[in-house]
């Protein structure tokens, strides 16, 4: 029983992280105005660059910084069209799904041969953090996880200090509500939205390179999954409140783990995988429900 | 001065310089793979374009990509989204092969036209929740909808890896229908009756559009709620029946395929129609005639690339870089014409 809690707990942190890692980079668009609807091609393109820089220069740092570098350049194509040329950011934005899912394939089979995935030993994982605790359950609970984990985790108090708490994260979100305020106080919308549109950049990257470089080490075709979209509903649904996008993607993650459980208890491994989506769609309905209910009252 | 501008102005130097931009971002993707482009162009053009045969292949690609950017535009028009296209044409089509292995009513039209009518029907259905859950609770459809093609794409799989799988086969898939489900080639050319049939959809939605009341209430509905329900509009109403009728069509997409084209529902069905659909009913502004033509040129680049492909060392899967870097700048082109414009003034 403790083996199958902390089997399943392990997989629950492991699978929420690229998902808690992207909706934290929609949750900064989301305050500056931007309903960011690339982050499942700008994870993708994380998860690619991750896997050819670490193979090319056999170090899982190049490959996460390769990744976060791709997804910065890719988001900042997104706001070159969705800000400055005021393209409608559905278009822009599932063109680019639709760009770098065609893109990482393509680019698959004429680098490297590949048909649908990539792997090879020269690929190297994102090492892990482990210091014994001298405690069994310590050291199941807290670790033996790679470090973007740790990164990650930090990261969500770093953002919610820099948002709510710093200038910047004042006219972040003055950017998206109310635009004309700061433009009365000097400063640049969409100054503002490019910094926010990195700083997404950056985090969706990492959340590829999770995926690629430690919870797999490997590219497969559309490996994303879905999750971009999943982050985007979690920050939709959280309406841009932190603690709700830690809580979100913990129960995404739970479920994910829970699935990879039911996978080999010999269900058909559809059903299992479909429960985060529904997962999502159950948590939407229920958190409009009880806010609707609230505006009534 | 001003003379100058205005000739200026009715010169389509902006629309070739548009249309070069995106020849040389197309350009760019191809030299990755050490290709001349203008060879790649070249293959790509006598593939879809380069007789009557390449033709009507391009036009076959069409029906799919019409009826899932319809899918699309329908509930656009009434302000509503409707992302689900791919889910709802994987139902439709699994709904077509199911009915043509189990039922057969030996009249090949009847066949066909109860089996198109419940693949419309499926479609809708799955369309129709996330309506009543946007009308009544206002939960939103983006999310709804986009979460339900991820359920339906595992859904499908299981129905054709276990229960309906044809055990003959290595890759999962559901038996043949028998041939008198088949909508059969139009006098053996390379063009199927389901283009005809898309092409009345589309023009039928068109003309519903133009020349009649119903037309004009979605309109409204989609352009302003509040002036629709003054003036009496029944908005729920319209907003429900608009995500059916585009559930509908996607799930008649998905029927087309197997009925026209694949004669089976198989693992993998979809390489993404219902978001190139999306792409296109996008950036066509949900309307029919321009969705027409943006079919025909992501039609041309599907079928071209695979002749492509033949002839040289670059992969099809180029054509999803292709058809996204022409959306890129045909949703910017306002902006970009602008620019284009100003800095021709400023060196003319």
């Amino acid at each position: 029983m403790g083996d199958l809690f902390f089997t399943v707990y392990r997989a629950t942190v492991r699978m929420a992280i690229p998902v808690l890692l992207a909706s934290i980079g929609g949750l900064i668009t989301y305050y500056a105005g931007i309903m960011n609807v690339a982050m499942e091609g700008l994870m993708l393109s994380g998860a690619f660059a991750g896997v050819v820089f670490s193979y090319m220069y056999s170090s899982a740092l190049m490959g996460i910084v390769g990744a976060v570098i791709t997804a910065v350049i890719f988001s900042l194509l997104y706001s070159l069209f969705v800000t400055t040329l005021r393209a409608n950011n559905f278009a822009i934005g599932f063109a680019l799904n639709i760009f770098i899912s065609s893109l990482t394939l393509y680019l698959t089979r004429v680098m490297f041969r590949g048909q649908n995935a990539f792997n090879s030993p020269n690929i190297r994982a994102i090492p892990h953090l482990s210091i014994d605790l001298r405690s069994q359950v310590l050291n199941n609970l807290f670790m033996n996880f790679d470090l973007l984990v740790y990164i990650s985790i930090a990261l969500v108090f770093i953002i919610y200090y820099f948002i709510f708490k710093t200038p910047f994260g004042l006219w972040l979100r003055a950017a998206g509500s109310r635009p004309d305020a700061l433009t009365t106080a000097g400063i640049h919308v969409s100054i503002i939205q490019y910094s926010s549109s990195i700083l997404c950049g950056i985090f969706c990257g990492l959340a590829g390179a999770q995926l690629s470089l430690s919870n797999v080490v490997m590219f497969s075709k559309d490996m994303s999954g879905g999750r971009g979209f999943v982050a985007l509903a979690v920050v939709l649904i959280a309406r841009g409140k932190p603690s709700i996008v830690l809580i979100l993607s913990l129960l995404f993650g739970l479920f994910d783990a829970l699935s990879i459980q039911l996978q080999s208890a010999h269900v058909p491994s559809q059903f299992p995988l479909m429960l985060p989506y529904i997962m999502t769609i159950v948590s939407l309905i229920v958190v409009t429900f009880v806010q609707e209910r609230k505006s009534i009252h | 001065m001003h003379d100058k501008k205005k000739i200026l102005s009715y010169i389509p130097g902006g629309w070739i310089l548009f249309i070069i931009l995106i020849l040389f971002s197309w350009s760019i993707i191809i030299l990755l793979s050490g290709e001349n482009p203008f060879t790649v162009f070249y293959y790509l053009l006598e593939g879809s374009v380069g007789s009557y045969n390449t033709l009507f292949s391009t036009l076959d690609k069409m029906v799919v990509l019409v009826l899932t950017a319809l899918a699309v535009s329908i509930p656009g028009w009434a302000g509503i989204w409707n992302i689900g296209g791919e889910g709802q044409l994987l139902l439709g089509a699994f709904a077509a092969a199911w009915l043509g292995i189990s039922l057969d009513t030996h009249f090949a039209l009847l066949n066909i036209i109860i089996t198109l009518s419940f693949s419309a029907i499926v479609g809708a259905l799955w369309a129709y929740w996330p309506a009543l859950l946007k009308v009544y609770l206002r939960v939103d459809e983006v999310v709804t909808t986009l979460m339900g093609n991820y359920i339906v794409s595992f859904f499908t799989s299981y129905l054709v890896n276990f229960p309906f799988r044809d055990p003959s086969s290595t890759w999962p898939r559901t038996k043949y229908i028998p041939t008198d489900f088949v909508i059969p080639y139009i006098d053996h050319l390379q063009i199927s009756y389901t283009f005809l049939i898309s092409i009345i959809v589309l023009v039928y939605i068109e003309v519903v559009r133009k020349r009649y009341i119903s037309g004009y209430e979605y309109n409204i509905v989609g352009k302003s709620e509040m002036f629709a329900r003054q003036g009496g509009i029944n908005v729920d109403k319209i907003k429900i029946t608009s995500m059916l009728i585009g559930g509908a069509l996607a799930g008649l997409a998905g029927g087309l395929l197997v009925l026209g084209a694949t004669h089976k529902f198989m693992d993998g069905f979809s390489p993404g129609y219902g978001y190139t659909g999306l792409l296109i009913a996008l950036i066509s502004g949900n309307m029919p005639i321009p969705i027409l033509g943006i079919a025909f040129v992501f039609g041309a680049l599907q079928v071209g690339s695979i002749n492509m492909q033949l002839f040289t060392n670059v992969p099809a899967e180029i054509s999803g870089v292709f058809q996204s870097i022409l959306v890129f700048f045909v949703a910017a082109q306002r902006i970009l014409l602008l620019k284009i414009r100003k800095g021709m003034h400023k060196n003319g």
